[in-house]
């Protein structure tokens, strides 16, 4: 029988051997018979209790984050199907001028990018933040704070390339017009 | 987005700066996102969930967090360089000094092409798992489906340049690329031949995630054969840039992801809401949108054929295009309506909770449905098989009366069981932190450092800049934290150790990831380099000589050593000892190193006549270089927050996960200084 490394994966993965040496007879133990000590779920809700009001900002738990993150991601999606409505409106008929040629232009750039950027690729990221823990029946994902960072990070920085839109500093469609001087 | 149009000279003022800025800095995020999952899916799943047991949704996540990882630095890097034009004019992208703009298409498509997929394929994922719930049966061909995922994967990377055939590429690339982007519909036709299958073994139940599921099969279908019709290169050509490409975009998001994402809210609802959604309601929302999106999208297949352009914001009249146009308004409206009536019964019945949920509405099998509090399961289960909740009726029960592992808090602590990759076999205890401030401070500094940069606020930038830094390390300051207790009986008397270092834990596996991200993005600076020489080698140079390459080389390779040097002495100290000064010097050592070897590489360069606004030569390289530079300034800050740790007391023998870390990254940032100063010093030399 050869043992190379692939093949010992596959053994593994089919759990004819172990892979890391744990017994996999243990696994007969459970589940467990003896009743278990008063207070253990209180001491666990005590642990992972999580802050309330402002604290909110401060939670790095995935059902919060997760939640805050899909919602982000949706509130883009309907602030970027906001924008093709108004392309919409203004190729209901021909020769319309409901949006200047350079408002179109941004309207689709900024629809593109705000779909691709801030809501598909942040959305399943963000489903994936909140149901993936539960799925492993893990307590929470490994980098708590990590994802929290991702989070705020994600939604500061879409929050500010959205709005730019009304600022004046709109992504313009490459070359489209040229109206400020540079510096 | 295209050079030379989004260059200085055709898009002036800030609007082109602010476009890369935010989409570099929100991919940063991403990234970090996908770490974060690459580690979750391989190294905290409950014991006995091997790979062949895991929901496919996780499978899926895995192989979206991998393309994540290998696509997105082209993508980072192609915002940099551009960037780098416009704000210090190094000609990347200006074919008179010997750039190319294609190399921005490259760059933007080897990232843009797998988005795609990346988008397609978590909503497949969750399509899997919710196809075998409404047919109420297990998903047919898991293995496959499990091939397929992994193959798209793989392939999808190998078909970028199809976004490109209309840019005059030779002939044997366009027919390799339109042969490749066939070959990607393959692995896409298995898994909807698998929901197919599934949906015709089982006995659906008509609910309204079943009506999503269902109709975003065939919007997805329909949007596939679209698409490969456009991989074929004359149908391509004929339809290039008109609404025959608006239309197949569409059916391909909204059926492979818009569609499935409203499945999952749906099906998902019952985990973070007291209520349930309104079924009756649900189903008035899935109609108006299917409809609304065939009367806006089919229309426009005809529209594109009589040769409609895209991106144009106007059209003449008669020219048969009036109705149709009207046609496809009508139907965005239609769909915003469904939309609307969503957001409707979301105000009316969602309320957010984490313990009191509505529950497993349309009786999935998997761990996700357990009972749940904030603390996720009482018990982490061992898993037996794919759908443990359908093959075990007591699971439910167990897990809630602590059955199983972990049943209690073992330090007082947030934590949770980490286990091996393959086989999930339970290796030790992790600690997790707690709610900390740090991290949405961190976020916050880091956006205003990327907004003041393209406002050209220099200072401000540099300000916020020191600022997020100084958020990020107080955050990773307390999750270090030395621990009395060394093991955990985490139940059945199974004794694992806490908080261990090395090749197995977590941290290492996360350190990694972020080593292929970095490496990435100098493999992909490395491809810019050798693909402008072989577009215009004549304006090349010769390198500086051999005797300072060699140099540069060695002072790395001593770099590499001190930093292996300073884990090997504190290994060497007992159990808890104070090592004193020696590992951490050791550490700083190397970084000084690193800084010196940078410092000879840009001055060689600089002194062999090298000008970065120059030529295209010019401009990759001490692109390598500057983000060398980078490389190595984290690789000090690094190093100075662990001589900081060690004068607090805090580094102790005889292992030490950040002494682990900095000293992992110090040898990192060396390999990473040889590559690039080896390859464009050697390649294509004098």
């Amino acid at each position: 029988m050869s043992t190379g490394p692939l093949d010992r994966a596959r053994n593994a993965m089919e759990g004819r051997t172990s892979e890391t040496g744990f017994d996999h007879e243990l696994y007969r133990l459970f589940p467990t018979h003896r009743p278990r000590p008063e207070g253990e779920v209180e001491e666990l809700e005590k642990i992972w209790d999580n802050p309330t009001g402002w604290g909110l900002l401060t939670v790095v738990n995935n059902n919060y984050i997760g939640f805050f993150y899909v919602a982000a991601a949706f509130l883009f999606f309907l602030l970027a199907g906001i924008l093709a409505l108004g392309m919409r409106v203004q190729l209901a008929a021909p020769l319309q001028d409901f949006l200047p040629p350079d408002t179109y232009n941004r309207f689709f750039t900024m629809h593109g990018t705000v779909m691709m950027f801030l809501f598909a690729v942040p959305m399943v990221e963000a489903i994936g933040i909140m149901l993936l823990p539960q799925m492993l029946a893990a307590r929470d994902l490994p980098f708590p704070r990590l994802s929290a960072y991702a989070f705020w990070a994600y939604f500061v920085g879409g929050l500010c390339f959205f709005a730019s839109i009304f600022v004046g500093w709109r992504p313009m469609a490459a070359g489209s017009c040229i109206r400020h001087s540079h510096r | 987005m295209y050079p030379p149009l989004t260059s200085l000279t055709y898009s002036p003022g800030i609007n082109t700066d602010f476009w890369l800025l935010g989409i570099g800095f929100i991919e940063i995020s991403a990234i970090a996102g996908a770490i974060e999952i690459i580690v979750g899916v391989l190294r905290t799943r409950a014991p006995g969930m091997t790979l062949d047991r895991m929901p496919m949704f996780a499978w899926a996540m895995l192989v979206f967090a991998v393309m994540i990882v290998i696509a997105f630095p082209s993508v980072i890097l192609g915002t940099l360089l551009l960037e780098l034009e416009r704000a210090f004019n190094w000609p990347f992208f200006d074919p008179a000094r010997g750039g190319d703009p294609l190399l921005w298409q490259h760059l933007f498509w080897f990232f843009g092409h797998p988005e795609v997929y990346i988008i397609f394929l978590p909503a497949a994922g969750l399509m899997s798992m919710m196809v075998a719930t409404v047919a109420r049966t297990e998903l047919v061909g898991y293995r496959l489906n499990v091939l397929a995922l992994v193959a798209t994967g793989f392939i999808s990377f190998g078909v970028w340049a199809h976004h490109m055939f209309a840019t005059g590429m030779p002939r044997v690339s366009t027919g390799y690329f339109s042969a490749a982007s066939m070959a990607v519909s393959l692995p896409a036709g298995i898994q909807v031949f698998c929901w197919i299958a599934t949906l015709a073994a089982g006995k659906i139940r008509w609910s309204t995630p079943a009506l999503f599921v269902v109709g975003s099969i065939g919007i997805f279908v329909m949007g596939g054969l679209t698409g490969v019709m456009v991989g074929m290169v004359p149908f391509d050509w004929q339809v290039h840039d008109t609404y025959f490409i608006v239309a197949h975009l569409h059916y391909v998001l909204l059926g492979g992801m818009v569609f499935p994402m409203f499945a999952a809210f749906y099906y998902w609802n019952g985990m973070t809401s007291k209520n349930a959604l309104s079924e009756r309601m649900g189903k008035w929302v899935f109609w108006l949108m299917f409809t609304g999106l065939h009367v806006t999208f089919l229309p426009m297949h005809l529209t594109g054929f009589m040769g409609m352009p895209r991106r144009v914001y106007t059209y003449l009249p008669d020219r048969g295009l009036d109705l149709l146009n009207l046609v496809s308004t009508i139907g965005a409206f239609v769909i915003a309506a469904g939309v609307l009536l969503f957001l409707f019964d979301l105000a009316r019945r969602f309320r957010f909770t984490t313990s009191e949920d509505a529950g497993n509405v349309y009786g999935g099998g998997t761990l996700e449905w357990l009972p749940t509090g904030m603390y996720s399961t009482r018990s982490i289960p061992l898993v037996r098989s794919r759908e443990p909740l359908w093959d075990d009726p007591d699971i439910c029960d167990d897990v809630a009366e602590g059955r199983y592992f972990l049943p209690n808090t073992v330090t007082g602590l947030r934590e949770t069981i980490i286990t091996s990759p393959i086989n999930a076999e339970p290796q030790y205890l992790q600690l997790m932190p707690g709610p900390s401030p740090w991290p949405i401070g961190a976020a916050v500094f880091t956006a205003a450092f990327f907004l003041a940069l393209t406002v050209q606020a220099y200072a401000f930038s540099a300000f916020a800049g020191v600022v997020a830094l100084v958020c990020v390390l107080r955050w990773l300051w307390e999750t270090d934290r030395p621990i009395q207790q060394e093991t955990a009986d985490i139940g059945a008397g199974i004794v694992v150790p806490i908080a261990i270092t090395g090749p197995s834990s977590h941290g290492w596996w996360a350190l990694n990831t972020l080593m292929v991200v970095m490496g990435m993005i100098v493999f992909m600076a490395i491809f810019s380099y050798l693909y402008l020489y072989g577009i215009n080698p004549e304006v090349w140079i010769a390198p500086p000589s051999l005797p300072q390459t060699a140099g540069i080389a060695a002072l790395l390779v001593l770099a590499l050593g001190s930093a292996r040097l300073s884990r090997r002495i504190l290994a060497s100290k007992p159990k808890g000892a104070f090592p004193g000064q020696a590992p951490w010097l050791m550490a700083a050592i190397g970084a000084a190193l690193l800084g010196a070897a940078i410092w000879w590489d840009w001055t060689g360069w600089s002194g062999a006549g090298l000008d970065p606004t120059a030529s295209g030569q010019g401009a990759t390289v001490f692109a390598l270089l500057a983000f060398q530079a980078c490389t190595v300034a984290i690789a000090g800050i690094m190093a100075l927050y662990l001589g900081y740790r060690s004068g607090r007391g805090l580094l102790v023998g005889p292992s030490n996960v950040t002494l682990d870390v900095v000293v992992r990254f110090i040898g990192y940032a060396a390999l990473q200084g040889l590559a690039c100063a080896l390859v464009v010093r050697l390649f294509p030399g004098g």
